[in-house]
């Protein structure tokens, strides 16, 4: 069984010290070209999931199409359609494809375009070296070893992104190439986990998939573990979802209040 | 979930218990989990080592890995020497980076390293963080009563020592004021645990250093008057956690520690103090220096609310409770 753990602070190092393929990784040490599609992923399908993580970022649904579209033009560009030895286009091909398209000034369009070059700088600007790199780590070898993500030091958004960009990955990378099985293959620990499950993004008008898709990959041998600082804040799609709770040391009867309601 | 089986989580869950829920067992039973402790400390270049040979492609340049390095360093705070790679050596033990620099230079320049290395000073630096957790779970002590138990006199070698241990990351310094002068307290870094094989523990309160050595001082203050105090004390019908309860004959204490900047939540605590159905005797608002003392009772005093129950409360230093 792989273990993958998002870890907040650097205390999770002493896997390093049991197991001869663990991995320990400082956020700024990851690549991931969010462009490219898992293995056996469709192109396709990854384009909408990627789509989903940069509209995290507070973007509009139409802003988020716009991103899609562009995407789309930018693979048929580049000549990408989504096999592992082809040369993917990155994030920041896109800000600069973004950049370069023009509408009318008092278009929705024109509107929508600026929001998505203000995100997409702001990404580069955090986690340049992160994100525009044309290959990233093998998910396949990243999930042979015992991998441990360090997200200290870097902003709340960044966290998320690759955070939720990784666990996307290895869920629909299950689901693609998974058999249901009841046995455990990758298990995902995932510390201060009401910043990725957020329960008033669950309520907005347009929630994350992320949610529906930890129920589908349960079937494929997919666990999770989350640990959370304020249960009253995280998604309903993970209480539920969740078969054991455990609950320890309440600062606040609203939690317990809330702890108490979820196992009930 | 009825309200006796809620009032009983209440009551178990913040005596640091555990509650766990599993479909599988509907009677409750006692389950043991035996405790392990690993080595957290692993230095940044283990990481970088093991990272190198899953992803060698990252590392072809060999000025790759010091930028690494260098940018894991300053991501972390502190001075490049103390992080992970630092390795004590009780001859050195008592200098800077910058001094052992010098001194590994002359000892290069006069081929003569043994003899200099026992002029070096007679005490090793790392006794007063030694002393200050020779009680993990209790460092709570103050920089001067920390000398004092260490037996450390000099003037001289207080300040060396002290700038030894902040500038190589063992150390954190704050300052609170008592009276007119001002105190100095030491928080322990991880750095300084791992060096002397320490857990960091965990402690009954809540927030920052400062926030948990006010707490345990004033704690330790009340229970030389007879008080019995609890910390993170949780009003069963508000729900509200306050920092500290403490109660003698009737009696009732509750006491906030101030430490931020932001008094405004202070105030909100005060108004959630007042508000539960036991209205304390006394509420003690401790904060760390004078200006922010003053500032809270202009606001106080100017909260309508607030100022009716004037007689009730008392904003004080820190450093009153600290004897």
């Amino acid at each position: 069984m792989a273990l993958v753990v998002l870890a907040e602070k650097r205390n999770f190092r002493f896997p390093i010290r049991l197991s001869e393929s663990a991995v320990v990784v400082p956020w700024n040490l990851y690549r991931d070209n969010a462009l490219r599609n898992p293995p056996s992923v469709s192109l396709g399908s990854w384009c909408n999931e990627s789509s989903q993580r940069i509209g995290d970022f507070d973007l509009r649904f139409a802003s988020q199409s716009l991103f899609l579209e562009l995407l789309k033009e930018l693979h048929v560009e580049h000549g990408f359609t989504g096999e592992y030895w082809q040369s993917c286009p990155t994030l920041a091909d896109l800000y600069q494809k973004v950049r370069k398209k023009r509408y009318p000034l008092m278009s929705h369009q024109a509107r929508h375009r600026e929001s998505l070059e203000n995100r997409l700088s702001g990404i580069l600007h955090h986690a340049g070296d992160v994100f525009a790199c044309n290959r990233g780590i093998d998910l396949k070898k990243l999930l042979d070893h015992d991998f441990i993500l360090e997200l200290d030091g870097t902003i709340p958004e960044i966290k998320r992104l690759i955070l939720s960009l990784l666990l996307s990955r290895i869920l629909l990378y299950r689901i693609a190439t998974g058999e249901r099985t009841p046995h455990l293959r990758t298990l995902v620990i995932v510390d201060e986990g009401q910043n990725l499950f957020r329960r008033q993004e669950e309520l907005s008008d347009s929630p994350s998939t992320l949610g529906h898709l930890i129920t589908l990959a349960r079937e494929f041998g997919c666990g999770i573990v989350v640990g959370v600082q304020n249960i009253r804040d995280v998604s309903y799609a993970l209480t539920s979802n969740c078969a054991h709770k455990i609950g320890t040391g309440f600062s606040d009867m609203r939690d317990l209040d809330e702890f108490c309601r979820i196992i009930a | 979930m009825n309200k006796d089986q809620r009032d009983h989580l209440a009551r178990v869950l913040g005596t640091g218990k555990v509650i766990v829920r599993d479909p599988r067992y509907p009677e409750p039973f006692l389950l043991t989990v035996p405790f392990m402790q690993f080595d957290d400390n692993v230095p940044d270049n283990e990481v970088l080592d093991r990272y190198e040979k899953f992803i060698p492609e990252l590392f072809t340049d060999p000025q790759d890995r010091t930028m690494i390095l260098d940018a894991l360093r300053r991501q972390r705070g502190l001075p490049a020497q103390a992080v992970g790679l630092l390795q004590y050596s009780p001859q050195t033990a008592h200098q800077t980076p910058r001094q052992q620099q010098s001194q590994s230079t002359k000892q290069s320049e006069e081929g003569s390293s043994s003899e200099t290395a026992s002029k070096i000073g007679s005490i090793d630096s790392l006794r007063p963080l030694r002393i200050q957790l020779s009680n993990p779970k209790n460092p709570f002590l103050t920089e001067s009563e920390i000398f004092d138990a260490a037996d450390i006199t000099s003037g001289s070698t207080k300040a060396t020592s002290k700038r030894w241990l902040i500038e190589h990351g063992f150390i954190r310094e704050y300052k609170i004021q008592r009276k007119k002068s001002f105190l100095s307290v030491w928080e322990p870094l991880a750095l300084g645990y791992s060096q002397l094989r320490l857990t960091k523990p965990q402690y009954a309160s809540k927030g920052g250093y400062l926030h948990q050595f006010a707490a345990h001082r004033i704690k330790k203050f009340l229970v030389k008057q007879g008080y019995d105090v609890a910390l993170e004390y949780m009003f069963p019908d508000t729900g509200k956690a306050v920092d500290l309860w403490a109660k003698r004959e009737g009696e009732i204490i509750v006491g906030e520690i101030a430490i931020g900047p932001a008094l405004a939540r202070e105030l909100d605590n005060l108004y959630k103090d007042l508000a539960g159905s036991v209205l304390p005797d006394r509420l003690i608002v401790a904060t760390v220096d004078g200006k922010m003392r003053r500032d809270l009772e202009k606001l106080i005093e100017l909260d309508l609310y607030l100022s009716t129950f004037r007689d009730k409360i008392s904003v004080k230093l820190i450093g009153d409770f600290i004897e």
